[in-house]
């Protein structure tokens, strides 16, 4: 979808707003001629020779009266306008954050590694206000053409020769604005780009705060950071000797030069009376709103080329889905109540039977890393454990199942159907998933765990006990309604990883996925772990797990165990099978290389 | 408003100096400009007089062609200052924008705990933004408007003094006014950042933990927390920018007040002859030089309340007190030192206990095993060894001096540690090992990778150490980006080793590769390690057992293993390859 088609559809979201800011920037500008039009009033007035009588004196204190009272009716108009400007470019910005970070959420083809979470929270906040700001600021443009026409006509009824030659230079401002379009697009380009660096730069460098203290690597990452600044600068000072200094001299010529005309022009009009003092007070006044409006009339066309710019940034992390649906229309809840959360399902069509994955394939883009046709079948109620050496492809088989990382080949069924949409499939209450290093929320433990479940719906007990959280919340001195920091950091590895099973427990989901509870778990927990999840209430039971481990006390307890080696399925079969035959299986087992 | 305005002053200084030379050319320029533009009416006013006494039109044509030269001069110096300005502000800045870096890399967990990623984007560097506009446009529009208003005022009263003084009153009674309500707004346009802030950090978390969001099922609930910052964002900055404007409309009803008075006056002067048409003109033009500058004052003020919100917050930030103190004493020599622990209490907050009484000694060059079930005060015990933080209660010994005294930069430069999750960021494996330090070379690097046996990994990566790492180290598995957290370690060849569960996320047979690297890591250093396995554990002289943040068990590796009374004897016995404890 080109900018210009996007625009269209923001302002066809909100059009009663916009067509209000509009209505409401026409007074607006048309009453910043009054002051210049009461300035000739009383320039003549001044340079009549009938100012004594009492109508003329009558008359010119209705003047004075007026030049207040027209800036307060102004005053009112403007302060009003602000309110519905903001609110329309809000819900513009609103609708489109809503459905990028919606897109991004619920994307089949998450990318998570072209783009930072800090890049596009960058991009969410600022080119969305880029493009917002860009409809809000063509309303005000619009209001200074009105008001730049009318003083036209009015200019034009008392020396229509000299205002047309006026309108000259001011023309040639658009068309040389124009033609730097180009080029400051490109620059504006760069510059964004820098910033992007930047930010991305902060946010990977204090999310890794305690590494850089433990390594003693402050001052180099300042020193980096000197860099990355310099070359900002370098960009941002391009941007502005084109923006500000070639184009605002631009503007401020133009004024100049149509000054200077009119003091050409005017000396013999004057000199003989037929330009009055008053005249010439209300060119010069008038000068301002016309060139006013086409220096909003270039800053918008530069500004156009930054929305051109800042469109492109969003469809690029929407890619490949069409940049449409950024801009569907929806609710986004500024003033109206908030959705109704769905009712929670506890179960969605026939009961889980038989997972059976056929050939599934995954790489990294541009590197060797990933999985290479692998098949496993996994049978309601069983526990399956999938193990292999660091880099043996273990966390990008899940990844890969449950469409986390977008599969290249192969074919997933669910009780003998095909599933085409992993991503969307594998959620609660068909699957849970706790990954190796869980993400938690700056956010109360308790929220963490639901994210969302209302507390009375769920047996949160229950999944605190399986996940071998309960003696961990006792002890937090505000139990569940300890704040966990950014990354859960105030929590200990374990407790994140347990909190993230919790989480997942709490969900009561048919199947079960953990990626490696040993990353942080002592051994001992990990085994209760597993033992109360053998445990578990009658109801339960029927609940599949499918488990990245190299743990001996999850082998022990699996039904079938798949090595992994390279990528590819090395072995299939019971740990004692195994012991027997796989040798992959024995080193891991033992231990030796 | 005080405190912000010292701030003001004390940043301009600090950041300003350094280019004074710049400065000062660019206030000469900027007087000459104001100088220029305040000829020009003169011109015009002579003009005027000159075209109603009937003069030639070749003297006018002169006079207008005077007034063209001096404008296009006035605006070839104004582009100048512009570009100085912004080129001097960026220069400003991003120093700025370093030392606060660099402020905050120095402060402790404690800060970092509560800060998200995204929060530090927006202090570090949306808020010196703010103060990088108001850089630009502080000189150029207000320092320059408040000169020309002053040169203005002057000429105005050379003309005639009643109407100058007059002027200055109504100049002098508008700045007041806008300055009191400028006050006003401020609040506002603080909390319309704040959220602003706030939504930023929660876009920059959800986004970075997108798989726990989606495999959890919990995208609605995201959208809903997602709604319900958007409109409070929309709340506060409708509400910051009605706020701001109203100071831009009482000025615009000021003006229109002075400029009726200003006829009611001129008027009478014309009247009594006190004055020519030309003068009024003059006057008037002035008065509008004077309304346009108080208005671009008035509407900088705008800028300079974000600025001023922006600056309290850098000044905070820039304030924010390390928590911990720093010593003095450099640490004497390079040798491994010997730890101890006396009578060590900690809790992270004041009800709550982490560590209580705990005592150990360990000897320089020997390895402490440290046992116990997740969240019994392992990692909060070494965190307490780095100063990380300080303990509430006992002291912390190194070489026999108490950790306070030592100058924390030393120390830390002593100390090697893994901790339990390795953090890697967005940038090369390079980058990631040596933290942008460009004097650590290549050869280095390989040596330390050979050392740990990695170099068959190595080879796999794509572009060897030009490798790129994604956003937090994606692309490596768990395992993996512990290896380069060993190979961080040794680089820096600290004589203190602090292993936090650093052999957890391996698999066995790569964790088997670790062990000899490990051995050869800890010849001749102090240790402590944090380990799960028989295998690790059995390099340690000295074991500890936590349980509750209380010693349950401590002595020799063999002394230990040989008490069939020991816990640690009952460890042994129950067969497993790990330690449960």
């Amino acid at each position: 979808m080109n900018t210009g088609r996007m625009l269209g559809r923001l302002i066809c979201f909100t059009p009663g707003l916009y067509a209000l800011t509009l209505a409401l920037q026409i007074p607006r500008f048309v009453l910043m001629l009054a002051p210049g039009l009461i300035s000739k009033q009383l320039f003549d007035y001044f340079t009549s020779n009938a100012n004594h009588t009492p109508e003329a004196q009558r008359w010119f204190w209705f003047l004075l009266a007026l030049i207040i009272a027209i800036a307060v009716i102004r005053s009112a108009i403007v302060l009003s306008s602000i309110f519905v400007e903001n609110t329309a470019a809000l819900h513009s910005s609103a609708l489109l954050r809503k459905n990028l970070f919606q897109h991004l959420l619920r994307s089949p083809n998450p990318n998570p590694s072209r783009y930072s979470a800090g890049d596009l929270a960058t991009r969410l906040d600022q080119d969305a206000r880029v493009i917002s700001d860009y409809l809000r600021f063509s309303c005000f443009t619009m209001g200074t053409a009105v008001g730049a026409a009318t003083a036209v006509v009015i200019m034009f009824r008392i020396q229509p020769l000299l205002t047309v030659i006026l309108l000259v230079p001011l023309l040639a401002t658009g068309g040389i604005v124009q033609l730097a379009g180009v080029r400051i697009q490109k620059l504006s380009r760069q510059r964004r780009q820098t910033d992007s660096t930047v930010s991305t730069f902060l946010a990977e460098i204090f999310g890794a705060v305690q590494a850089v203290q433990v390594n003693d690597g402050e001052a180099h990452v300042v020193e980096q950071f000197r860099q990355l600044n310099r070359q900002r600068r370098q960009a941002a000072l391009s941007e502005n000797i084109f923006q500000e200094v070639v184009m605002g001299s631009v503007f401020d010529h133009m004024k100049v030069i149509a000054t200077g005309i009119i003091l050409l022009l005017a000396g013999q009009a004057m000199r003989n009376g037929s330009f009055s003092v008053g005249d010439f007070a209300l060119f010069i006044a008038f000068l301002m709103p016309v060139t006013d409006f086409s220096v909003q009339l270039g800053r918008n066309l530069a500004m156009y080329q930054q929305v051109k710019v800042s469109w492109e940034r969003l469809q690029q992390v929407a890619h490949p889905t069409p940049s449409a649906k950024l801009v569907q229309f929806g609710p986004v809840y500024l003033g109206e109540t908030l959705p109704e959360m769905p009712p929670i399902v506890k179960q969605a069509g026939a009961p889980f039977q038989q997972l059976k994955v056929c050939g599934l394939t995954y790489h990294y883009p541009n590197t060797h890393h990933g999985v290479e046709n692998v098949n496993l079948q996994l049978a309601r109620g069983s526990f399956t454990v999938i193990t292999g050496r660091i880099g043996a492809g273990k966390t990008t088989l899940l990844r890969a199942l449950l469409g986390l990382a977008p599969k290249l080949g192969g074919t997933i069924y669910w009780n003998g159907e095909i599933v085409t949409d992993p991503a969307t499939f594998f959620v609660p209450p068909r699957s849970a998933y706790t990954p190796q290093t869980p993400r938690l929320f700056s956010q109360t433990l308790q929220e963490n765990i639901l994210m969302g479940l209302p507390v009375d719906q769920v047996d949160l007990p229950t999944a605190l006990y399986q996940a071998v959280l309960t003696r961990d919340v006792m002890e937090l001195e505000e139990g569940l309604e300890t704040l966990v920091g950014p990354k859960g950091i105030k929590l200990s590895g374990g407790q994140i990883q347990r909190t993230a099973a919790a989480r997942m427990f709490v969900r009561e989901a048919e199947l079960l996925i953990f990626d490696d509870l040993s990353s942080a778990l002592d051994v001992e927990t990990e085994r209760q772990l597993w033992e109360r999840l053998a445990q578990r209430p009658q109801a339960n039971s029927s609940s599949t797990c499918l488990v990245v481990s190299h743990r001996h006390a999850a082998l022990r307890q699996a039904d079938q165990i798949i090595v992994l080696k390279d990528g590819k399925v090395d072995d299939v079969g019971t740990l004692d099978a195994l012991l027997g035959r796989c040798a992959e299986m024995q080193r891991l087992w033992q231990g030796t290389p | 408003m005080s405190v912000s305005q010292t701030s003001y002053r004390s940043i301009l200084v600090t950041y300003l100096r350094p280019q004074w030379r710049k400065v000062l050319l660019l206030t000469g320029l900027l007087l000459l400009n104001i100088v220029l533009q305040l000829v020009n009416p003169q011109i015009v006013g002579q003009f005027i007089d000159a075209a109603r006494a009937g003069a030639t039109s070749a003297t006018l044509t002169q006079l207008a062609l005077v007034f063209i030269g001096v404008a296009l001069l006035g605006q070839v110096i104004y582009a100048a200052v512009s570009y100085m300005t912004v080129a001097v502000g960026w220069t400003a800045t991003n120093a700025l924008r370093e030392d606060l870096m660099a402020h905050c890399l120095q402060l402790d967990m404690s800060f970092h705990t509560k800060h998200l990623p995204g929060e530090m984007i927006e202090r570090i560097d949306g808020d010196v933004t703010l103060l990088a506009n108001f850089f630009a446009h502080f000189i150029i529009r207000l320092l320059g408007s408040g000169l020309l208003l002053i040169g203005a005022l002057i000429l105005t009263t050379r003309e005639n003094w009643g109407l100058g003084l007059l002027l200055t009153v109504f100049a002098i009674i508008t700045l007041l006014v806008t300055k009191t309500l400028q006050r006003l707004g401020v609040p506002y346009l603080k909390r319309w950042r704040q959220t602003a802030t706030e939504q930023i950090g929660f876009w920059e978390e959800r986004l970075g933990g997108l798989e726990d969001i989606r495999s959890n099922g919990a995208i609605e609930t995201v959208m809903q927390q997602h709604y319900r910052l958007n409109r409070s964002a929309l709340w506060t900055m409708r509400r910051a920018f009605l706020m701001a404007r109203i100071v831009f409309h009482t000025w615009e009803v000021l003006d229109a007040t002075g400029r009726a008075l200003l006829f009611a006056v001129a008027a009478y002067l014309l009247n009594q002859d006190m004055l020519t048409i030309g003068s009024v003109y003059l006057v008037f033009y002035y008065t509008g030089l004077i309304s346009e500058n108080l208005g671009w004052i008035t509407y900088q003020l705008e800028d300079l309340q974000r600025a001023a919100a922006g600056i309290e917050r850098i000044a905070e930030l820039y304030h924010t007190p390390r928590t911990l103190m720093d010593g003095a004493q450099a640490l004497p020599n390079s040798e491994p030192p010997a730890i101890a622990f006396q009578a060590v209490s900690f809790g992270y907050s004041q009800t709550q206990t982490v560590l209580n009484q705990i005592s150990f000694q360990l000897a320089p060059g020997q390895v402490l095993g440290l046992l116990g079930r997740t969240g019994s005060g392992k990692t909060t015990l070494t965190r307490l060894l780095f100063r990380f933080y300080d303990p509430s209660a006992g002291t912390i010994y190194l070489d026999g001096v108490d950790l306070h005294l030592l100058q924390l930069r030393t120390l830390r430069q002593r100390i090697g540690f893994v901790t339990q999750d390795v953090q890697l960021f967005h940038a090369t494996v390079r980058d990631n090992l040596t933290f942008f330090d460009t004097a650590i070379q290549d050869e280095q690097i390989m040596q330390a990778i050979d050392e740990l046996g990695l170099q068959t990994w190595f080879a796999t990566l794509a572009a060897g150490l030009e490798t790129q790492l994604g956003p937090g180290g994606v692309g490596l598995s768990g395992g993996e980006a512990q290896l380069l957290a060993m190979t961080r370690i040794l680089l820096r060849q600290p004589s203190l080793i602090i292993l936090d569960e650093a052999s957890a996320r391996l698999d066995p047979a790569t964790e088997h590769l670790l062990d000899t690297a490990i051995a050869r890591l800890l010849h001749n250093r102090t240790a402590i390690i944090i380990a799960h396995r028989l295998a690790t554990v059995a390099r340690a002289d000295l074991l500890l057992i936590l349980d509750h943040g209380r010693v349950v068990e401590q002595g020799a590796y063999n002394q230990l293993a040989n008490d069939p009374e020991s816990h640690f004897y009952g460890l042994l016995q129950t067969g497993a390859t790990a330690v449960l404890a």
